[in-house]
């Protein structure tokens, strides 16, 4: 979810309108946004929708509040020159980082708050959108200090040097990767590549390092600064252009005239940005049905104005209209019609409840579920909870074997999906071996085994596990326990004499029904007892509930 | 504990005073137990030697035990030690350690015998406290009615021969304190997740059966119109699994929704479908990954359906983020439903979950749904707050299951009213692992 901040003044000056704080907080609201913070002036969003770059900056909210509040509605257009200036794209960026866009904005009035907008718009924009400058990355230059035509293409590491933003000495491109905080940020991306990509203008200086780092001084702009080149590279040509348009936009909406410039790449060439309005049709009547509303013809114009659409073109139901092309969110109708029902006000639409009746009801794991608690909780246990991630130690203490293994645990306590849950009881018992005895707990809950038939590897399973620790505890006193509960619970079973590494030998079984195994029960081992700190003869059980499920069916 | 709770009833009635008296007492370590009634080592050596003088090892006395005296009977002049053979001296002959005689009771040491057995280890100081009863003037005006023909406990031989017939009991103390004992009950958390799924069956809602916590990344997410390498997908952080490793080829399990659902994908996110990124082995990271499940089961239609799932994130883990917790998730299904519906469903749930009927509507924005929504109420000190977010599912993500139907998708934050309702403010309690709250959190019964 991107936060940007923008100040109230220029947000005001923008919109063309002052307003209350409570104001803009409900307008953001209705606006897929929220007031995040307030302070000194200075407003923090909280923009929810990842897919819409072109919002998340002053100028795109101004434009957006202009159509909600009737100021400005329909689909806003730009008018594009060429600027005669081109970018050749070498070959040899095809594997790195293959597509490039540009545009040339001219006469911009940034000022202190413009300056700040379009910065913050490139970082969220690479970062979110962007995939931290992977997909796309953005560079604006001073674009006086350009020779035109530029070249797009690639240098070994140790070809090129040029004074990088912010530093004040030459540096190789390996060096920039090594010493400069960007470059060691974002090295990983050129891993594995011979040469890297570079922007070059005509007389040789380098323009950008894409996607590490601008040049100092024609990468360097500032409030004062009026032409603007920006170049945007990437790996994926939809996510480019997009990125382009929605900060020529921006700039636009500060008095900035666009002007395209020609990529030429070896077997094309591309013409950027083009934000001549995409058009799309919609139905009357689709959009009826999924809100749930009726509009007059009338209205439904005033609702795709509002929300920044032009209406190009009816023809019965089917309405033809425009949308800006620095959105690239627009895939189905239903784009359409959330920005409608937003325009209309999420809170002025009455709600309903759905006619039809249903019959709601427990699934078959907690009737089950339901049933075993209030057995074991009729022998005097205290049912627990505990983490379904578990660490190696218990595992190894409790003499379990891992089954599912976490590649990017945050702890190692947390590293391990529980294979069974005696290790977690044991963990709980080893807890509270300062509580009065006896210590009468079970556990019913999810843990993860190994299935070689299932595709995964892996099949999720539904197990109940019971434990007694008190200063004289038997193999008779769990055992009765279980043979009460699948008793009661009207299951088959028999049990077989097996050894567990976690019970004492000679004092265990496998509880058995037909062919399917549904758990054990047994002694535990003084040694397992010994490595969680109980000094108390404990004995315990564990079955398979979904393995019940499956024998009763 | 008998005798000490009839005192109580006594001393309640003012009957008799009890006075609280701490003291030190001597006590046997439980190596100085094993000589009761036995000879000291001491003893034993000097009796050995009035037969006359001895080898260390032809003594009856441990190494431990000879060298734990040895120093204390040179000392006195009892013995004499040369050469390795031990004698009998004319003082050692009839002599006595002033220890000997009250061993066993403890009842006469005096401070340096204390002090000499306390340093080979078998006796110390204990802390006791002793209670007096003290007659009050009252006693003596009950004494003359205390009666002795009472029946005490009643017993299966008492029953038997019925001789309590035509006597009084004697009547009990019923009302002092007693010691608290904890019986069975369940886990307050997952008390309260059960009955939350009493709430959603009464609101006509069926329960889904549990479903699997390591997915593909094609069911946990691409299936819900997640896209590949995308920042649609990266509304929150996954983990991965590195054992058991991932499949290289898609298995024919999954073959037909995966090829259906890459031609969605490549159509309308308009990437090239990775086959090897949509296998990766992940934790189920939302419940929504269950909803994928049920669309592809043919649910019956009209529907309602929902499941409680425990969900894995990779965060913080402190008072307010756990690693792992459970969601509430669920999905309408009707050809007749509409936005307008999803509206009135949220505003039951805020009824039903947070008591209130001041809801407001926020824009939201979700992956798998168009529009979406999140929902928020009024909280009398916290102000507006979200508890949960929903919308329809996309067309998109319908398509591959055949379902052409409009699907309401909603989920709510339980987590927050779980708090409120157990009363904690550290989320870790949930999982709490002191076994002493668990006994005496207060039962969840609805009132």
């Amino acid at each position: 979810m991107p936060k940007y901040d923008v100040r109230q003044e220029d947000l005001e000056r923008l919109v063309g309108r002052k307003f209350s704080v409570e104001e803009i907080e409900d307008i953001l609201f209705d606006l897929k946004a929220e007031l995040d913070d307030y302070e000194d002036g200075i407003i923090t969003v909280d923009y929810s929708d990842t897919n819409r770059p072109d919002m998340w900056s002053a100028e795109g909210l101004a434009r957006e509040m202009r159509g909600y509040l009737g100021i400005e509605t329909g689909c806003p257009t730009y008018d594009v020159r060429p600027s005669g200036e081109e970018v050749h794209v070498d070959s040899s960026v095809q594997t790195v980082r293959p597509v490039i866009a540009a545009a040339i904005v001219r006469g911009v009035n940034l000022g202190a708050a413009g300056y700040e907008q379009i910065i913050q718009l490139q970082d969220k924009i690479m970062l979110t959108y962007g995939r931290k400058r992977k997909r796309v990355a953005i560079g604006t230059h001073n674009a006086d200090l350009i020779s035109f035509p530029l070249r797009y293409t690639t240098a070994a590491p140790d070809d090129i040097s040029f004074v990088p933003l912010w530093e004040n000495r030459e540096m190789t491109l390996r060096e920039i990767l090594e010493f400069t905080e960007k470059g060691r940020q974002y090295a990983s991306l050129l891993e594995g590549y011979e040469r890297y990509p570079v922007l070059l203008d005509a007389s040789g200086k380098v323009v950008s390092f894409p996607p590490i780092i601008n040049s100092n001084d024609i990468g360097n702009i500032g409030p004062e600064t009026k032409n603007i080149f920006i170049d945007v590279t990437g790996t994926d040509e939809r996510a480019v252009l997009t990125a382009l348009n929605a900060v020529v936009a921006a700039l636009a909406e500060r008095g900035g005239s666009i002007e395209s410039v020609r990529v030429v790449y070896p077997y094309r060439t591309v013409e950027t940005p083009d934000l001549t309005p995409k058009t799309f049709t919609i139905h009357k009547s689709y959009a009826e049905r999924i809100a749930g509303l009726r509009f007059t013809d009338d209205e439904f114009r005033t609702l795709l104005e509002k929300a920044r659409y032009g209406v190009k073109d009816v023809k019965g139901d089917a309405w033809t209209v425009l949308y800006p092309a620095y959105r690239a969110d627009i895939m189905h109708e239903r784009d359409v019609v959330e920005d409608i029902i937003i325009a209309y006000g999420y809170n002025r639409v009455e709600p309903k409840l759905p006619k039809f009746m249903t019959k709601g009801g427990a699934s078959e794991y907690t009737k089950l579920e339901d049933a075993v608690k209030e057995l074991l909780i009729g022998t005097g246990a205290q049912e627990i909870a505990t983490f379904i991630l578990t660490s190696r130690s218990v595992l190894e203490r409790a003499k379990h074997v891992p089954v599912v293994v976490l590649q990017n645990p945050m702890t190692e306590t947390f590293s391990l999906v529980r294979p069974a849950l005696f290790p977690t009881v044991m963990d709980f018992l080893s807890a509270n071996t300062g509580e009065d005895y006896p210590q009468r707990v079970f556990e019913a809950g999810d843990v993860v085994v190994s299935d070689s038939k299932s595709p995964t590897g892996t099949r999720t399973e539904q197990h109940v596990a019971y434990a007694l620790a008190d200063s004289s505890v038997t193999y008779t006193d769990v055992r009765q326990v279980l043979e009460f509960l699948l008793d009661q619970l009207g299951v088959p079973y028999e049990l077989r004499a097996k050894d567990y590494p976690f019970y004492i030998p000679g004092r265990s079984a496998e509880v058995v029904s037909g062919e399917t195994v549904l758990g054990h029960v047994g002694e535990v081992h003084p040694e397992v007892l010994e490595s969680f700190g109980i000094e108390m003869p404990t004995a315990a059980f564990e079955l398979s509930l979904s393995k019940i499920l499956e024998v009763i069916r | 504990m008998e005798a000490m709770r009839g005192l109580q009833y006594l001393s309640n009635k003012g009957i008799v005073r009890l006075v609280r008296e701490e003291r030190e007492r001597i006590v046997h370590t439980e190596k100085g137990k094993g000589y009761v009634g036995e000879k000291l080592p001491e003893r034993r050596i000097l009796d050995a030697l009035k037969t006359g003088p001895k080898r260390i090892d032809e003594l009856p006395v441990t190494k431990e035990e000879f060298s734990g005296v040895i120093g204390l009977l040179k000392k006195e002049g009892l013995v004499r030690f040369e050469k390795g053979v031990l004698t009998l001296t004319e003082k050692g002959k009839g002599y006595v350690f002033p220890w000997e005689r009250c061993y066993e009771t403890l009842r006469c040491l005096d401070d340096e015998s204390y002090r000499i057995l306390n340093r080979r280890g078998l006796v110390t100081r204990e802390r006791e406290v002793v209670w007096y009863a003290e007659p009050e003037p009252l006693l003596f005006e009950v004494l003359p009615h205390v009666r002795d023909d009472l029946v005490d406990a009643v017993t299966p031989e008492l029953l038997r021969s019925g001789s309590w017939k035509g006597k009084e009991f004697r009547a009990y103390d019923v009302v002092s304190p007693i010691p608290k004992r904890a019986y069975g009950k369940r886990q307050p958390y997952y008390e309260f997740l059960r009955r939350v799924k009493d709430r959603l069956y009464a609101l006509g809602f069926q329960e889904e059966e549990p479903g699997e916590i390591v997915l593909p990344m094609f069911w946990n997410s691409n299936a819900l119109f997640m896209p590949q390498d995308h920042p649609a997908s990266d509304i929150h952080d996954i983990y991965f699994v590195s054992a058991p490793k991932t499949h290289s080829d898609v298995p024919p399990e999954w073959k037909e929704y995966m090829e259906r659902v890459k031609r969605v994908h490549e159509r309308s996110w308009g990437y090239k479908w990775d086959d090897e990124k949509a296998c990766r082995l992940v934790l189920r990271s939302h419940a929504t990954a269950l909803s994928a499940f049920l669309l592809a089961s043919k649910p019956k239609i009209p529907g309602k359906y929902f499941t409680v799932s425990r969900v894995f994130r990779p965060d913080e883990f402190d008072y307010k983020h756990l690693l792992e917790f459970n969601q509430l998730d669920g999905v309408v299904l009707s050809d007749d439903i509409s936005f307008r519906d999803l509206l009135g469903l949220l505003k039951d749930f805020a009824r039903e979950f947070a008591g209130t009927d001041r809801v407001k509507f926020k824009a939201g924005y979700f992956p798998f749904t168009e529009p979406s929504v999140e929902l928020f109420v009024k909280h009398p000190e916290k102000g507006w707050i979200e508890i949960g977010g929903a919308g329809m599912f996309r067309e998109e993500l319908l398509e591959p299951f055949d379902i052409n139907v409009p699907v309401i998708a909603w989920g709510l934050g339980i987590g927050r009213f779980a708090m409120m309702e157990l009363g904690i403010t550290d989320i870790r309690e949930f999982y709490s692992k002191r076994l002493g709250y668990l006994r005496s959190a207060r039962k969840i019964w609805g009132v």
